[in-house]
């Protein structure tokens, strides 16, 4: 039973952006699996982000956003995402000098890094989700350049 | 009618005593304040190295630091206005002029001719725009009630961005201040101080606690990181990308709108139509003759 509400969420998910392009099943399933692992103890389980994410926590850092529709990971490219899913980012008005997202290169391999945000992105709206595809049309995955 | 007729010899007066109390510039600055109203706007065309100042109805250029100006005729403004006034790295001579009833107009031969750049914007009540620093292609408009557009092709075209801070927005710098996520910053001058967001349009914060109407904004190209705003309560300065501000000396009574050169001088209008000038970072400043 629990295996088919699995099943039945993940159908919804992935209808909930039919009229956007397609995402690979299979990479979003390993992406899930993915998230969970790595990303979902900061962004939330079902990536809704830290409480209060949009004010500065008690050390002066911002804390971990959403990748749902309401966070802002919709608007960057797969370029941008890769990037700051490999070597991390600091918001440059952090109080404190560590990363505001860690990098993920020596965890995550490429092919790991993809599914994870193919999984995000059966989180957007379709709007977001063209919005994005736009904007990754000159700056794709690395490896997917020529 | 009789009051019409001695208005000039009223006018005259007021500038002889003008003249007498501050010098033959305050005259000039208010009689191009009678002239044009109060100044709009501000700013430095690094292509082809001249300031330019704009009021509602009218748009000047200098090339000798603003101790000329010659007046650069906006065929489209028809009955707009001026509101806000952008350079853009794409040229010498390339850039944006916005207001109300104007949308939005592009000029790549230093003023000489116009085009129209209003094609998917919701409407002409455009109440700033802003050019990317790197992206000659990259400018932004801001829709009165709308929010923040973006156009990747020279204003050919629009995208809706962002909603916009809410406190009454009056300037948009774009800046290649280091730490973005995307490609640089924006900045807004409003009605409750400076606001900033990364250009990917991430999250609007408080760039410090100024509390106090902005008018202007500008940041020095070579140390993007050094941010300056005239406020109603004065000129600020800070040096972290406006997470503290340091109350600057004010050159005269409010200033109204800053513009920074390549350089590095740093330009200040009063309200009066008055300029002035400093080359240590708003430490000392210096009247410019008009």
């Amino acid at each position: 039973m629990g295996a088919m509400l699995t099943a039945a969420s993940h159908v919804a998910i992935v209808r909930a952006a039919d009229d956007a392009p397609s995402l690979d099943p299979d990479s979003v399933k390993s992406g899930r699996s993915i998230y969970g692992q790595h990303c979902a103890s900061c962004h939330g389980a079902n990536a809704q982000g830290a409480p209060d994410w949009q004010e500065r926590d008690a050390h002066g850092e911002l804390p971990a956003p959403p990748h749902d529709a309401e966070g802002h990971t919709w608007r960057h490219s797969d370029a941008m995402l890769y990037e700051m899913v490999t070597k991390g980012w600091r918001d440059p008005f952090n109080k404190t000098t560590r990363l505001t997202m860690p990098a993920f290169v020596d965890v995550l391999s490429p092919e790991q890094v993809r599914a994870v945000v193919a999984y995000i992105k059966t989180l957007w709206t379709p709007e977001q989700r063209r919005f994005q595809l736009q904007e990754s049309r000159n700056q794709p995955f690395p490896h997917q350049m020529p | 009618m009789r009051r019409l007729d001695a208005f000039p010899r009223v006018f005259s007066l007021a500038a002889l005593s003008i003249a007498l109390l501050f010098g033959a510039e305050a005259v000039r600055a208010a009689e191009t304040n009678q002239r044009d109203g109060p100044p709009i706007a501000l700013a430095y065309d690094p292509g082809a190295d001249t300031l330019l100042k704009a009021y509602a109805d009218a748009l000047y250029r200098s090339s000798d630091g603003g101790q000329s100006w010659q007046k650069v005729t906006i065929a489209p403004l028809g009955d707009g206005q001026i509101a806000s006034i952008a350079a853009s790295p794409a040229g010498k001579g390339v850039m944006y002029v916005a207001g109300p009833g104007v949308g939005v107009v592009r000029t790549d031969d230093g003023g000489k001719t116009w085009v129209e750049r209003i094609e998917g914007l919701p409407s002409r009540d455009v109440i700033a725009v802003a050019a990317h620093t790197t992206q000659p292609d990259t400018v932004y408009a801001v829709v009165r009630e709308q929010g923040i557009y973006r156009s990747q092709d020279a204003g050919k075209s629009w995208q809706m961005m962002d909603r916009g801070p809410r406190q009454g927005l009056v300037q948009l710098i774009h800046s290649d201040m280091a730490g973005s996520m995307q490609t640089g910053w924006l900045f807004a001058a409003t009605s409750t101080g400076i606001r900033r967001i990364m250009d990917c349009f991430c999250l609007w914060q408080d760039a410090g606690g100024l509390g106090s109407q902005a008018h202007s904004v500008t940041y020095d190209p070579r140390q993007p990181a050094q941010i300056y705003t005239a406020t109603e309560k004065g000129l600020f300065r800070s040096t972290d990308g406006g997470e503290n501000w340091v109350e600057m000396t004010s050159p005269s009574s409010k200033a109204v709108a800053l513009a920074f050169a390549r350089s590095g001088i740093l330009y200040a209008m009063n309200e009066e139509g008055a300029l002035f000038r400093s080359a240590d970072q708003g430490g000392t400043w210096k009247q410019v003759n008009a």
